[in-house]
């Protein structure tokens, strides 16, 4: 079995090895090799692939939105589930097998994801300009008053003070969980990882039965349509925070994050705070402040 | 069946490590750079912090539980500034329905609308029951 892989690997030396094999099939060597801590990445061709299929995404949404065919358009989700999934195993490779992430690689990972956390603040932050613009100033068309004539508006102490309490745990417990993982006692991150994940998992499960039964919807003025695109979209963030909490969970199974280097943790810890920190703001402006 | 066992083999070294008793690791020896001077006290704090807003979430948990009034339904007024419909969603019945339509609590433009055999299934009891 194993020799007839091999050989696939050798005649093959195509994209589709790095499908059906599983390891990495083509080692670029070059003459001289610099000695610098930074990691030239050998040539891929993930990210000229996930740029087609991301285009390929948006089409699929247009397409339903507008309620045109979508027959030539599935490739889409099957191609980017593969894509995504290789180009993640060759980041894991460079880093944890083949040992390219150096203090100066993590620095500028940590460095880039920093920004990608400012751009998704900025997100939420025009949201809430729209919020703010509606509320402040109401218009005559919704009575001149915030919230709306007609509109009832959820008791903040009843479903959003829960989930605010276990969004909150949920922050505490991952960084139990990190601090133990720090230490050395990966048993008792474990069990504390899995204390966040259910956390997470019931603040879903809250915020689904809530919308659930909600007397008004996204289709309800300007209350209705700031409210629920931005409780939609943190509830998003959540749902994705949780899928990266879980993806490295598995890797921290198995055992591909050491005490001291573990960059993929801790970001995607950092991305579960900012989550947090975003429903704080959500709870006391739209729940609180704006009812 | 064999090749399938044989791509398994990628949990060998962990779950053997894992499982590995001989070598007890002790914190005192390998204390990353990281952590704090004092690592005790800094996991008592955060187990403090854990248990305290677990104990909350059962609070609220249970204040939430209280006052459920699931069968409760809205007097219908038709305002102009809600239920707007101009434009019809991208899924069946979406001139109508939005995406988490509760028959119970929602109203179309005009009133609220009858069940369907389905929605009569899944939320007949809360509204028969009040």
């Amino acid at each position: 079995m194993k020799s007839v892989s091999n050989k696939f690997l050798v005649s093959a030396k195509g994209f589709a090895a790095y499908f059906f094999s599983g390891k990495q099939s083509v080692v670029y060597y070059s003459t001289s090799v610099v000695r610098t801590p930074y990691h030239v990445v050998d040539p891929s061709p993930w990210p000229m692939i996930m740029g087609a299929n991301l285009w390929g995404v948006a089409a699929m949404f247009i397409c339903w939105v507008n309620e045109i065919s979508l027959d030539s358009l599935y490739w889409g989700i099957p191609l980017f589930v593969l894509t995504f999934y290789s180009w993640v195993r060759d980041i894991i490779n460079e880093a944890t097998f083949q040992g390219f992430h150096t203090e100066k690689v993590q620095s500028g990972l940590t460095l880039g994801f920093i920004l990608f956390l400012i751009s998704e603040l900025m997100l939420f932050f025009s949201f809430f300009w729209a919020f703010f613009h509606s509320a402040l100033s109401s218009s005559v068309e919704i009575g001149c008053c915030w919230p709306p004539v007609g509109l009832e508006c959820l008791d903040w102490s009843k479903v959003p003070l829960h989930n605010t309490a276990l969004l909150v745990a949920s922050s505490a417990s991952i960084t139990l969980s990190h601090n133990y993982l720090q230490w050395g006692d990966i048993w008792v991150a474990t069990a504390t990882y899995i204390a966040t994940l259910g956390l997470s998992v019931m603040f879903i499960k809250n915020q689904y039965e809530e919308y659930a039964w909600s007397s008004f919807s996204i289709s309800d003025g300007v209350y209705g349509s700031c409210f629920f695109m931005l409780t939609g979209l943190h509830g998003l963030h959540v749902i994705g925070g949780t899928c990266g909490l879980l993806f490295c969970f598995v890797r921290m199974m198995l055992l591909q994050f050491s005490s001291e280097h573990h960059v993929a943790l801790t970001l995607a810890i950092w991305y579960w705070h900012f989550v947090d920190i975003v429903w704080l703001g959500l709870f006391f402006i739209i729940y609180i402040w704006g009812s | 069946m064999a090749s399938f066992l044989g791509k398994l083999r990628f949990l060998k070294s962990p779950l053997t490590r894992r499982l590995a008793t001989s070598v007890d690791a002790s914190y005192k020896d390998s204390l990353p750079a990281k952590v704090s001077g004092h690592p005790e006290a800094e996991i008592k704090r955060w187990w403090a912090i854990t248990l305290w807003m677990i104990g909350v979430c059962a609070v609220t948990r249970v204040y939430q539980m209280m006052d459920e009034n699931h069968g409760k339904r809205p007097e219908f007024i038709p305002y102009q500034h809600l239920r707007i419909r101009k434009k019809a969603f991208p899924w069946k019945e979406g001139s109508q329905k939005t995406l988490f339509w509760c028959p119970i609590t929602n109203a179309g433009s005009e009133g609220y609308l009858e069940m369907t055999p389905d929605e009569e299934l899944k939320w007949g009891k809360y509204l028969h029951g009040h």
